[in-house]
């Protein structure tokens, strides 16, 4: 193991990354109140920073998967496509026939997720507020 | 030992000298570096980890207090949590009013309260929620990294390592909960105990599972029996835990993991600690095996994570759904001789083509041209075509295909069932034209043909016509793709002749999978064969299987020879009991399988070997020149010290007839390969013209009509463990004569068929009469001239045959006539084998001491060795014994004793 002059320039310079977490410095929150704000502002960062932009990037892949399985867009691209390529006036028939039918279907479950994954998201961001203020007036429900 | 999961060209170690600020890299033994001066970092090709004392002490405060502070919040979180959930359930309960106490409940208690109570435990949730799935959700990942080039490793040899190019990480952020929860209770500001920390690991119940998969005898009651313990592991100052941390992170990046974890702390200190490397080589191991264990869980971790859909970090290829099959045609007539290979690799667990990616991207990217897209792949058999073409379902059915091979099907045809489906209402030709119509209005069908030469001899029973001829169109006309399979053997001798056919399909070599590749494959079929047979399956087993296979069962090719040897092994394991299957479990099962001893060997196998010379010089007399250079090298093949790609030996016997050339060859196959049968002799002196070579080599006419020869190599197929016996060398025909200047050298033959045989467990021994006259004068002129009839013999040899074939020979040896001594011990051994013979009717021979020496002195004559004396008995013994049977004068019980009157003219 010889050591060896080398270029070490740019060390001090280099970009680092790190969590949240691990670069705090917790001996300085030497208090209950102090550790307190802080695990709070790391709860905030999680709740309305990090899951949103998680859940955003499901939703996509949600859709995606859904969008797939169901054949949507593959049935709407091949919509005049005979039925199983039989080149007949039988074969269009079936196949747009099955088309027409099926694809409002499809359309709609397609939707249900839509809508449905948004109304998520946004309770997700709703809750914790809505918990605490709720909290806090219920007392002054009668 | 196999090479696997090394870590070359992946990670660099050095450290810093903060003192003289200078960097110097780590590459072997592993240093623990305790002074605070010297500080360990790790580069990867994109990537410079950094470790502090610092970083370590904010790890463990950090650590300490959120856990204190975490604890207290949860539990607070839990005592609040129920008693709201409860009174929730019973207000709303309440307000259906179907149960006069719940409505009891409702009226005395206000709404308020319900609601408070309410949402406070809706606030405990989200607390725990954060609490729980916090580090789940946004896990620190490592990043990926790849190889380090050959160019940037010379550049950091030469000039230094330039930091800049670099992003800078700290090695601590990426250790995961379950290593941090390890480490930080033996962390302190005095040190770090080392053995207490390793006695800790060896409780966690995954490396309990490393352990035993690596075959280790490894757990606290064995540690004293090590010399693993407090002083060969003691405690280290604070700053040596940087270097645990790094060795740690080397081993999460060189397994793919995602993180640190607990494991990469073991593999750490197992190949840090001097006494962890000693016990590791003690138990035949290493620490590739080990690390190849933990490579493998994390990869089934990986494989579970990604069969969701859902899971981000894998990537999503979109596969058609459920109306996928609407847009394509129907195969109503094909599907009757064929089977749908993605549906079937659908039902399976198995990852297929593991080792062949370049070969997959090769053949996707030819099926998915627009002309010429047929592809033919070209191997032995066993390498792995068929895997080919099923990773390529696999790829399909996952969606990683590129967009034109998208929601195909691949169907392999049965041309069998084809031939049998045709009768005198459809003919071949007609389902032929069907199911190629059916193909082209398909559109999303590839064709797979195994064995694909078999069209070329197949026949329509009708037209005569081959179904390589009704097939040719529809290959030439490349409306949808056709994919082969085919060994070189046959391609040669079918596809090279036909123009039309070669030029019709893209060839793809498909060569031998490389040790470590095959490694996988065996550790993908550990679950399946543990759960069909019941038995558990170390590593050590595969890597047995591996080796042993490449040595010793030489028909077929990795990965179906290993994959082959390790089924037959855990089968065999099954039948015999056994609960755990070990590498010498395999070796036994090979040796059942080859009928070669490839297991260790035995005590008393131990004893029969270094007794061996003497039995063999017990038979054959006055040659312990020659007995103990063949002993020599049989001794050298058993305990595997031998090169491996040779024969056994390679030995030229010379001299005198009669003197034991032959015999000895005998005695070896009776003493060492088991048997007097395990012989395979060849009589040079039938082998004078060219075309004898067909009777070593074969003929290239495979045809099954009438009777074909056994030659050399069939025999030595069938019984790979035996003597070869190649008498009068001198007479073979020239060209034989070259073929064995690759045999002697490479172990080796292959047939006209392409087929390369295994001589490597064999001993050749040949013969030769060169020189055979000068020595016979020698003898007869004066005994004391023999050395220099000798040399004369060597010479003549030397004349006789190339110089490139006798340097080929492990030892030339000219066998001594023998001497009267010689003759009587010779004559002693025919007495007692006719004796035996004559026992077994129950008849005893005896004679007096003087009678061997008469003989021998009767019988002998100069130059012609054992073979007077042998016919002397013959003559005047045997002949006299049988006459005397014959005559009723012996019958069983019966007495006779050889007299000197039977010896005398």
């Amino acid at each position: 193991m010889q050591a060896q002059s080398v270029k070490n320039e740019g060390v001090e310079n280099a970009q680092t990354f790190s969590p949240v977490f691990a670069d705090a410095d917790l001996t300085k929150y030497n208090s209950l109140l102090k550790l307190t704000a802080f695990v709070i502002q790391d709860f905030f960062f999680w709740w309305y920073i990090q899951m949103p932009i998680f859940y955003l990037q499901k939703y996509k892949r949600t859709l995606q998967v859904v969008n797939d399985q169901l054949s949507l867009g593959l049935l709407v691209k091949s919509f005049l496509v005979p039925w199983h390529r039989d080149y007949k006036f039988v074969g269009y028939f079936i196949g747009i026939s099955m088309r027409v039918l099926y694809i409002p279907i499809a359309f709609t479950a397609f939707m249900i997720v839509v809508v449905g994954y948004a109304a998520f998201i946004f309770g997700w961001i709703l809750l914790p507020l809505l918990s605490v203020v709720m909290v806090i007036l219920s007392p002054l429900i009668k | 030992m196999i090479q696997v999961g090394d870590r070359n060209n992946r990670t660099i170690l050095g450290y810093h000298d903060k003192g003289v600020n200078q960097y110097a890299l780590i590459s072997a033994q592993l240093p623990i570096l305790v002074e605070e001066n010297y500080s360990p970092f790790l580069i990867t090709d994109k990537h410079h980890y950094s470790i502090s004392t610092k970083d370590i002490t904010t790890l463990v405060n950090n650590y300490k207090a959120l856990n204190i502070f975490n604890s207290a919040k949860n539990k607070a979180a839990q005592i609040f949590i129920l008693p709201g959930l409860l009174v929730s359930i019973a207000y709303m309960l309440s307000n259906l009013r179907f149960n006069q106490l719940l409505n009891l409940f409702s009226d005395t208690f206000s709404t308020s309260l319900l609601s408070f109570f309410f949402w406070v435990s809706v606030v405990c949730v989200i607390v725990l929620w954060h609490d729980y799935f916090r580090t789940k959700t946004h896990p620190v990942k490592l990043p990926q990294s790849g190889k380090i080039d050959q160019k940037t490793t010379t550049v950091i040899q030469n000039t230094g390592i330039e930091f800049a190019r670099y992003k800078l990480l700290k090695a601590v952020h990426y250790l995961d909960e379950a290593s941090q929860k390890l480490l930080v209770p033996y962390i302190s500001t005095q040190g770090v105990q080392t053995f207490e920390l390793f006695k800790e690991l060896l409780l966690y119940e995954n490396i309990q599972e490393i352990i035993k998969r690596a075959d280790l005898d490894l757990n606290l009651e064995s540690l004293s029996r090590h010399e693993i313990n407090q002083q060969t592991m003691p405690e280290y100052p604070l700053p040596s835990v940087r270097s645990v941390i790094i060795y740690s992170l080397e081993e999460a990046i060189l397994t793919n993991s995602p993180n640190i974890q607990p494991r990469h702390v073991f593999l750490a200190y197992m190949k840090t600690f001097p006494a962890l490397q000693k016990y590791v080589s003690k138990q035949n191991s290493s620490i590739e095996l080990l690390r190849e264990i933990v490579w493998n869980e994390i990869e089934e971790e990986r494989k579970t994570r990604e069969a969701n859909y859902f899971d981000l970090s894998a990537p999503f290829y979109p596969k058609g759904g459920i109306a996928r099959q609407w847009v394509y045609g129907y195969t109503f007539v094909l599907n009757k001789f064929s089977k749908d290979i993605t549906q079937e690799v659908m039902q399976e667990r198995v990852k297929y083509g593991i080792g062949h990616a370049r070969e997959i991207d090769e053949l996707l990217s030819v099926l998915g041209k627009l002309s010429k897209n047929n592809a033919l792949l070209v191997g032995e058999p066993g390498v792995g075509k068929s895997s080919i073409i099923k990773g390529i379902a696999q790829r399909i059915n996952s969606g990683d295909t590129p967009l034109q091979i998208n929601g195909k099907r691949i169907i392999q045809l049965d041309l069998n069932g084809l031939i049998a489906m045709s009768n005198s209402e459809k003919s071949v030709e007609t389902l032929v034209q069907q199911s190629m119509n059916e193909l082209e209005k398909a559109g999303n069908v590839i064709l797979y043909i195994d064995e694909i030469q078999e069209i070329v001899p197949a026949k329509a029973e009708e037209s005569g016509h081959s179904l390589a001829g009704i097939l040719l169109p529809y290959i030439l006309e490349g409306k949808f793709p056709i994919v082969g399979s085919i060994n070189y053997a046959d391609y040669k001798k079918y596809f090279y002749s036909s123009e039309s056919l070669r030029s019709s399909f893209e060839n793809i070599e498909i060569s031998e999978l490389p040790p470590a590749d095959t490694l996988r494959i065996l550790e993908t079929k550990i679950k399946d064969l543990e759960r069909n047979y019941g038995i558990y399956v170390t590593f050590p087993s595969l890597t047995a299987a591996i080796e042993l296979s490449q040595r010793y069962v030489t028909n077929r090719k990795l990965p179906d020879s290993a994959v082959n040897t390790i089924e037959s092994a855990v089968s065999w394991a099954q039948s015999q009991g056994l609960k755990k299957l070990t590498n010498s479990d395999v070796a036994k099962s090979v040796a059942l399988q080859t009928n070669i001893p490839v297991e260790n060997i035995t005590a008393e196998e131990a004893t029969t070997l270094i007794d061996l010379e003497n039995r063999i010089k017990e038979k054959v007399i006055g040659q312990d020149e020659a007995v103990n250079a063949v002993v020599e090298s049989l001794k050298r093949a058993r305990t595997d010290i031998r090169d491996p790609s040779k024969p056994i030996g390679v030995f030229l016997f010379m001299g005198p007839t009669g003197t034991g050339k032959t015999y000895l060859s005998k005695v070896i196959a009776e003493e060492f390969f088991g048997g007097d049968e395990k012989i395979i002799r060849l009589d040079l002196s039938e082998y004078q013209e060219v075309n004898s070579v067909s009777k070593i080599l074969g003929t290239t006419n495979t045809s099954n009509s009438g009777q074909t020869e056994v030659t050399l190599l069939d025999k030595v197929k069938a019984t790979p463990y035996t003597v070869v016996l190649l008498d009068e060398i001198e007479k073979a025909n020239p060209q034989i004569l070259d073929l064995f200047l690759q045999l002697f050298d490479e172990g080796r033959l292959t047939s006209n068929t392409g087929e390369a045989v295994n001589f490597t467990n064999t001993i050749i021994i040949a013969t030769s009469n060169i020189g055979s006259l000068k020595l016979l004068q020698a003898l007869e002129r004066d005994h004391t001239m023999w050395d220099e009839a000798k040399q004369n013999a060597l010479l003549e040899l030397r004349g006789a045959l190339r110089p490139e074939l006798l340097n080929r020979f492990d030892k030339i040896i000219v066998f001594s006539p023998h001497n009267i001594n010689n003759l009587v011990k010779i004559t002693k051994l025919l007495l007692n084998k006719l004796a035996e013979r004559i026992g077994k009717r129950g008849i005893s021979l005896e004679w007096d001491e003087s009678i061997p020496m008469l003989i021998a002195d009767k019988a002998q004559e100069p130059g012609m060795g054992a073979r007077p004396i042998q016919r002397f008995i013959q003559d005047r013994i045997e002949s006299k014994v049988s006459d005397e049977i014959i005559r009723n004068k012996l019958t069983s019980g019966s007495q006779v004793i050889i007299r000197e009157s039977w010896l005398r003219d």
